[in-house]
């Protein structure tokens, strides 16, 4: 008996053994295939090229010869060829290599024609426009330049402008353009409680020079020259039956303020500027917003010319960071410009791209401040669709600001408004909304609430 | 002079022979039918394609890279409204050292020894679920819409269904710098869209109607 049980116990512990190395191998098995060997890129053949090098191409492609390659990483990489906008069209077709896990890619690209385009716009001092027409002429030198024709129609802007931009090229941190304008600029402003717009004429010719370093950084230096002739009077935007006022009245030059009346007239002038750049902002977003990062800028400017040589400086910090299933997104702006800028240079606190709760560059005085600091703290959120590209966004925010002139600053003089917002997603123009702010603090027009109608996000 | 009719006659065979090789090389893949299918509380369909994997995903496949295939499954009804839809993704990839194809998706995962046992499974996939039988109106007739795109190399898994499902455009024209933004779209596009339909603009994109149905009529699938 005693053998036997013996020889059954040997041969279940030799069962037990064979079962345990089984078990471990079934185990180890998904954990080496979880391992694959890595695919080698052996070569990048460019197809379709008539303009653009292969060597231009390929420079844009963030993967390179010798490479180890997975595919999330190529479908990255194709995206951000693509997203250099170069091409109308890129496609690409993979193939084996000369031996096993050598991968072959054909880059096929369809260079750009002319192209006609229409299309919107904003911008923070002058608000919403259309673009009726553009004319894009890009890469016809296959360096990547830009070069285009654009017309703008918009509520406070009007003009036409004509852009050369080199974005860096492939291992080159430089970036350069030249511009040359002519615009209509309409500064709106309150003088006794009634809303005036002051029409200003400019034309410029400038360029500028940009240099990237250590990743996050960008420092741009140039010049322009700039003409700028504001109307001799403003018109009333608004009625004022008790007072005689119909919209579209001009107002008597006469009657203009002191600090305005002296502006009227052309001024010739050169601009300086330089500017420094850091954004370390994250590729990931959430309700189209960064989820990540902060970007910054300061920017000096020298004006110069017959009349007088002034100067100014601002700062723009933004910080963004993933809570609670969407954004925190923080923005904080000064800026301090000489008391001797004319009224159109100045800054004008108020409507929303400052204070979201209160009318457009409401307040500061019809000639504007020369200090201001403003600031705005918001949460958005995904409400309908993907996370990251919602079809419906919504926001909750409170801005606040102040400006002044000289040294008249008054602590707790500050605006506060807050509110909510809301965003849809709307084919090629990214997403349109409303943000409706209401003043905490006073309002300068009494208003309860503010209703603004935004392209994107602000910020 | 017969043997010289017969060389004519077996070089035309051959020229036609290699034609349609060459023709049926090239073919583009195809949704072939789409036949709805009732399987207990669930209506689903049987998907019968040809050509897939098609030319670039095989190409990819060989070189070790995956492929996938998204197919979008929506139930008309009458009105052409959508009452119901269902998403799958099929990963496809090819062992490079195995020399085996690996399917994943549909069901229990798949291998093949050779494109010959893949390109047969794609041509009939098993059944896809589409949506619940509860949700649609028994007497009414209704239609599946089956939608495939390919995508030569598999994006990520969160990546899946993505734009092409949503319906998302691209940032097209987009300029975002500090102080402002501006958008503009290119007219070509524009009327490119509206003339061709977005969908039938990007290539490797198929789609396919079943006929009409009726629920209650439909059979329980045999098992």
């Amino acid at each position: 008996m005693i053998p036997i049980l013996s020889r059954t116990v040997r041969e279940l512990r030799v069962r037990e053994v064979v079962t345990v190395i089984a078990s471990l191998a079934v185990l180890a098995a998904p954990a080496a295939r979880a391992q694959p060997r890595p695919l080698i890129l052996e070569s990048i053949d460019v197809v379709g090229n008539t303009r653009t090098s292969a060597d231009v191409v390929r420079g844009r492609l963030p993967l390179s010869v010798g490479d180890a390659i997975d595919p999330a990483e190529l479908l990255v990489a194709i995206d951000a060829l693509r997203s250099t906008d170069l091409f109308e069209s890129v496609d690409y077709l993979a193939t084996a290599g000369s031996e096993r896990g050598r991968v072959r890619l054909e880059l096929r690209v369809e260079e750009k024609p002319f192209e006609f385009r229409f299309g919107t716009g904003y911008r923070d001092l002058d608000g919403w426009y259309l673009i009726p027409a553009q004319l894009r002429a890009d890469n016809r030198l296959g360096h990547g330049e830009q070069l285009r024709l654009q017309a703008r129609i918009g509520y406070h802007v009007s003009g036409i402008e004509l852009l050369m931009r080199q974005p860096p090229r492939p291992h080159s941190s430089f970036d350069w353009g030249v511009s040359l304008a002519a615009e209509s600029l309409a500064r709106p402003y309150f003088l006794d409680g009634i809303e005036y717009r002051h029409e200003v004429a400019r034309g410029s010719l400038g360029g500028q020079v940009g240099r990237s370093f250590a990743g996050a950084w960008r420092f741009e230096g140039g010049a322009s020259l700039q003409g700028v002739e504001p109307e001799r009077v403003p018109v009333a935007r608004e009625d004022d039956p008790v007072r005689g006022i119909d919209r579209g009245d001009a107002l008597p030059y006469e009657d203009l303020p002191v600090e305005i009346a002296g502006d009227v007239g052309r001024a010739e002038r050169t601009i300086l500027h330089g500017v420094l750049e850091y954004d370390t902002r994250g590729v990931r977003e959430i309700a189209r917003t960064p989820a990540s990062g902060f970007w910054g800028r300061v920017r000096s400017e020298l004006f110069v010319s017959r009349a007088a040589d002034f100067g100014g400086v601002t700062v723009d910090v933004r910080g963004y960071r993933a809570r609670v299933g969407g954004v925190v997104a923080v923005r904080a702006r000064g800026g301090v410009v000489s008391p001797v800028a004319a009224f159109y240079d100045r800054f004008h606190l108020g409507g929303l791209y400052t204070v979201r709760g209160v009318p457009s560059q409401s307040l500061s005085p019809s000639e504007g401040d020369t200090r201001f600091w403003c600031g705005s703290l918001e949460f958005r959120a995904p409400l309908v669709g993907r996370p990251n590209d919602p079809r419906v966004a919504g926001s909750l925010f409170v801005d606040a600001g102040d400006a002044w002139t000289g040294d008249n600053a008054t602590p707790g003089d500050a605006t506060v408004t807050a509110g909510w917002g809301v965003r849809v997603r709307v084919p090629w123009i990214e997403s349109v909304g409303i943000d409706v702010g209401m003043p905490i603090t006073d309002s300068p027009v009494g208003e309860s609430f503010h209703a603004n109608a935004v392209l994107g996000w602000n910020f | 002079m017969l043997a010289a009719f017969v060389r004519v006659g077996f070089a035309a065979v051959a020229v036609v022979a290699s034609v349609h090789a060459a023709s049926v090389q090239a073919a583009e893949p195809s949704i072939e039918d789409v036949v709805p299918a009732r399987d207990g509380q669930l209506l689903t369909c049987f998907v019968h394609t040809a050509s897939l994997p098609g030319g670039r995903l095989r190409s990819s496949l060989e070189s070790g890279l995956p492929a996938a295939i998204e197919m979008a499954l929506d139930v008309l009804d009458d009105r052409n409204h959508v009452v119901g839809s269902n998403r799958v993704s099929l990963r496809i990839a090819f062992d490079l050292w195995e020399q085996i194809f690996h399917v994943q998706g549909i069901g229990d995962d798949e291998r093949f020894d050779d494109l010959d046992g893949l390109q047969n499974y794609l041509r009939a996939m098993p059944r896809v679920p589409v949506t619940p039988f509860a949700t649609l109106n028994i007497a009414e007739r209704h239609r599946v819409r089956v939608g495939l795109k390919l995508h030569p190399v598999a994006p990520r898994e969160s990546e899946r269904l993505s734009d092409w499902v949503e319906g998302r455009e691209s940032r097209d024209g987009t300029t975002r710098d500090s102080d402002g933004r501006e958008v503009s779209v290119s007219l070509g596009r524009v009327i490119r869209f509206f003339y061709r339909g977005a969908r039938r603009d990007d290539a490797g994109e198929l789609e396919r109607l079943s006929a009409w149905f009726v629920p209650r009529d439909l059979g329980e699938v045999e098992r």
